[in-house]
């Protein structure tokens, strides 16, 4: 699984340009963390990987195809989790978030063995997201990291929220993940996140990408 | 047309909408689909992009409606026949008739969907009705585009996560609806008590004296515009 980005940019209907001539590429088993400053266009990025917005000139490609046109099949290598927690989840309550990945991962016959979720979020998987914190909605969204290992990881500020022991499980799951080469993206402002865990730093500032050694 | 009062503009959509579902001759409701398209024209410029689009994909509704009246009314006159089957006049009316009337309505919700509430407020603030009304006015005609932009969401969740809606067997794909309807639901009981709070508390009261930075008032643009519904409602009348 590889994103190529070449000479991207981007400007919001009426904005100003917000990302300029972007070019980078991230291989299966990068461990990129990507940082900037707020509006810098770091979710947009996301938003132009996942083929969600389509860029103003340049492109984006997921496996060489171009990500506005792939299929729902060419998603099953990439995990996608948006800056909105809520917006992320499906449905009404944890469970029917939990039956859509299953299906996504397992097909109609798989089961996700629910008693393995090492989370309190467990006991609460039918109330509504309208009874849940937004800290509760973030740790549901990353529910179910564990069981995505070999997909590319594209997390959005994934630990806004999370009380100090979803944050630390959080990292330990990146550890993880980090010692069996799995390759992920994370955008943080999150300074507890471990510098370790990655391989690659990106600076997102004025609209250009800058790799920090 | 952009200067309008937002009143007149809520007028205006209010006359087409009206004329859509009370006019019955097909020449009336012909000019009412005109003006109304004109009236789109003027506001939002012509971008083909923003009206055509929608327009085509109402058209298999059209037709399917086109197809069962002329199938089934047998009314009026005889427009073509062979043998024991034959279409009639009255029910290709009825057909084309439906097919203006949402047309109409399509361009008049289009014409309050780009007002926004500041819009309402000043249009119900100018008829002396409460600002509470204006802001139940402005949520519900924005509940179906927001509906619809949450079904595109939620498709949109299972695309990304590399479910494919055509492949699932019907069983799941009911199940899968369910599930958006239902969070479609709570997330509108949810955003409507969340709107309500967030007016209370930007101190939204029915009476008192309010600061405004600034108060749009008729011109002769609205004049002008009312005088034409009111002339080509008499026109219907006399004609």
């Amino acid at each position: 699984m590889v994103f190529e980005v070449r000479d991207l940019s981007f400007a919001y209907p009426g904005g100003k340009s917000l990302l300029q001539n972007l070019t980078f590429s991230l291989a299966a088993s990068d461990r990129v963390l990507l940082r900037g400053d707020n509006g810098s266009g770091k979710s947009t990025l996301l938003l132009l990987l996942m083929g969600i917005l389509a860029p103003s000139s340049g492109s984006v490609k997921l496996n060489g195809q171009e990500s506005r046109k792939l299929s729902a099949d060419q998603y099953r290598g990439v995990f996608y989790s948006g800056q909105s927690a809520r917006e992320s989840l499906f449905g009404l309550v944890p469970r029917h978030d939990i039956e859509l990945w299953r299906l996504a991962a397992f097909g109609r016959n798989g089961e996700i063995d629910l008693t393995t979720l090492d989370d309190p979020l467990a006991a609460k998987l039918d109330t509504p997201y309208t009874s849940l914190s937004g800290g509760e909605m973030r740790a549901c969204a990353n529910l179910l990291l564990p069981f995505f290992a070999e997909r590319f990881w594209l997390l959005d500020e994934p630990t806004v929220g999370l009380d100090t022991f979803r944050q630390q499980r959080f990292a330990q799951i990146c550890a993880e993940r980090a010692a069996n080469g799995g390759g992920m993206l994370i955008v943080s402002h999150d300074p507890a996140l471990a510098e370790e865990l990655f391989d690659r730093f990106l600076l997102l500032e004025n609209g250009r990408l800058r790799e920090l050694k | 047309m952009k200067k309008l009062h937002p009143l007149s503009l809520i007028f205006l959509a209010l006359w087409f909408s009206s004329a859509a579902v009370f006019v019955l001759r097909l020449e009336w409701l012909g000019i009412a689909l005109l003006l109304a398209f004109l009236c789109n024209l003027l506001y939002f410029g012509f971008s083909g992009k923003t009206w055509l689009r929608p327009v085509v994909r109402m058209l298999p509704l059209f037709l399917s409606v086109l197809l069962i009246q002329a199938l089934f009314v047998k009314k009026g006159s005889l427009v073509w026949g062979r043998g024991w089957y034959g279409i009639y006049s009255a029910g290709l009316q009825g057909g084309v008739a439906f097919g203006l009337r949402l047309l109409i309505l399509f361009f008049s919700a289009r014409l309050l969907l780009k007002l926004d509430y500041e819009d309402f407020d000043a249009a119900f603030h100018a008829v002396q009705l409460p600002e509470e009304l204006g802001f139940m006015v402005f949520y519900t005609i924005h509940v179906l585009p927001w509906a619809g932009d949450r079904i595109s969401h939620n498709r949109q969740l299972l695309r990304l996560r590399g479910v494919e809606l055509r492949e699932l067997p019907w069983r799941q794909k009911l199940r899968i609806y369910q599930r958006i309807s239902l969070s479609l639901l709570a997330d509108l009981l949810s955003r409507s008590s969340v709107q309500a709070i967030a007016l209370e508390l930007r101190g939204f009261r029915s009476g008192g004296q309010r600061t405004r930075l600034h108060k749009r008032s008729f011109s002769w643009r609205d004049a002008l515009a009312l005088a034409f519904i009111a002339a080509f409602t008499a026109a219907f009348f006399i004609f």
